[in-house]
């Protein structure tokens, strides 16, 4: 309908560049990377922008392009991983972010999979339904909703202990 | 509707319920303490995953190099050619020297206007450096002086690295941009009390700042002591 019209691809780049960025800054958990993996999904969205034939479905196509597009960079980046350094001493390259706040919950993110943490993150981070997750991780809907279901409830487990007091904690291991 | 099935609709997408589930949810206080609890961790998490702030134009940058991210270096080919045969080797680099001149600008106004960096006093391990500055392309190397700051900025547009490291007479401070057109040769500004040096490498443009009585000679060794 809107075929390769620059106007319509500012736009719907202006409106989704925001969680496109957060989603590909999950994945590749590097502001830099991030953006490389930005530009080159997008670059590959606008060759192919009237591929897309259902207008609402075009979000979702955005993020499985970005997804694919972390995929084929992963295995560019183990190579270029050259030495080893630990987040705390990245954490001193100064930065806006507010490393304090939400650090509980952070922390209980990274304890999950991947794997099951992927469908989550499209859920919060771009509010996308079953039916989208499923389009984007190119799976069945089923399939999305089990992984999703099974991710809630092992967050919600490692959330609950991680609220519980201190010494209730003690009190059960003794 | 069961409420196993309930519970495992819920746990899938507590936000989006369909009229079935939304008055399971609403007859039965368990599911609704249920969803509430889900939609709590959701916000949590949401939080963590978007804190991030967006790098500053970064929707344009995307829209440009996708646009005309092949097409720009050919049309860059083509103006340069353009205003090579137009007004001759001087006009040419006196045209590129302007753009330069600017970035040079940008660069030592970043430091004179944030001087809170410069007087920063941290011990950040060298290997920090390399990896911030190598994110962006450069290699740098292991200064031999302490790492007193560093830090991810833009300028001029341009994601780009600030860092300031403990000199043999004070704190210098150091610029690096991608990008680097034109000037070949080195180049001294100074405003107010901050002296600059820049240098292209590698295609970067590297500025090296010293406040103060610093002279020329001592920021070029400060220069050779992190890049080549």
């Amino acid at each position: 309908m809107f075929g390769r019209s620059p106007s319509h691809f500012d736009q719907v780049v202006r409106a989704y560049t925001g969680e496109l960025f957060h989603f590909a800054l999950w994945l590749a958990r590097d502001r830099h990377r991030a953006e490389d993996i930005l530009q080159e999904a997008l670059t590959r969205a606008w060759r192919n922008w009237n591929h897309v034939k259902d207008e609402a479905a075009r979000r979702s196509w955005l993020y499985a392009i970005v997804r694919n597009e972390f995929l084929r960079s992963a295995g560019r980046a183990k190579r270029d991983l050259a030495e080893e350094i630990d987040d705390e001493m990245l954490a001193q390259v100064a930065d806006e972010r507010d490393f304090t706040r939400g650090i509980e919950v952070r922390q209980v993110l990274e304890r999950l999979p991947a794997a099951y943490m992927e469908p989550l993150v499209l859920q919060n981070i771009a509010g996308l339904t079953c039916e989208e997750v499923a389009q984007v991780l190119g799976v069945s809907v089923g399939a999305a909703m089990t992984r999703m279901s099974r991710a809630r409830s092992a967050l919600r487990e490692l959330m609950r202990k991680a609220e519980e007091p201190t010494g209730t904690r003690k009190e059960i291991v003794q | 509707m069961t409420e196993l099935e309930a519970r495992r609709l819920l746990l899938a997408d507590p936000r989006h319920m369909n009229p079935e589930l939304a008055a399971a949810v609403e007859s039965d206080p368990r599911l609704a303490a249920l969803r509430d609890d889900l939609l709590r961790h959701d916000a949590a998490m949401q939080g963590v995953l978007t804190e991030a702030p967006v790098p500053e134009g970064l929707a344009d940058r995307l829209v440009l190099a996708a646009r005309y991210g092949h097409r720009k270096r050919w049309s860059l080919a083509l103006a340069a050619a353009a205003a090579f045969l137009a007004v001759g080797v001087p006009g040419y680099l006196g045209v590129v020297g302007q753009a330069e001149a600017a970035r040079d600008e940008a660069m030592i106004a970043h430091v004179v206007e944030q001087p809170g960096e410069m007087h920063d006093d941290l011990d950040i391990a060298p290997a920090v450096l390399r990896k911030s500055v190598g994110t962006l392309g450069l290699a740098v190397r292991d200064p031999g002086y302490r790492v007193r700051h560093v830090a991810n900025c833009v300028i001029a547009g341009i994601e780009s690295r600030h860092f300031v490291l403990e000199g043999p007479h004070g704190a210098i401070s150091y610029v690096i941009l991608p990008g680097a057109r034109g000037l070949e040769s080195e180049r001294v500004l100074q405003r107010g009390t901050v002296r600059g040096l820049f240098a292209q490498r590698d295609g970067f443009t590297v500025g090296v700042f010293g406040e103060g009585p610093v002279d020329r000679a001592e920021l070029e060794r400060m220069m050779q002591a992190v890049v080549s």
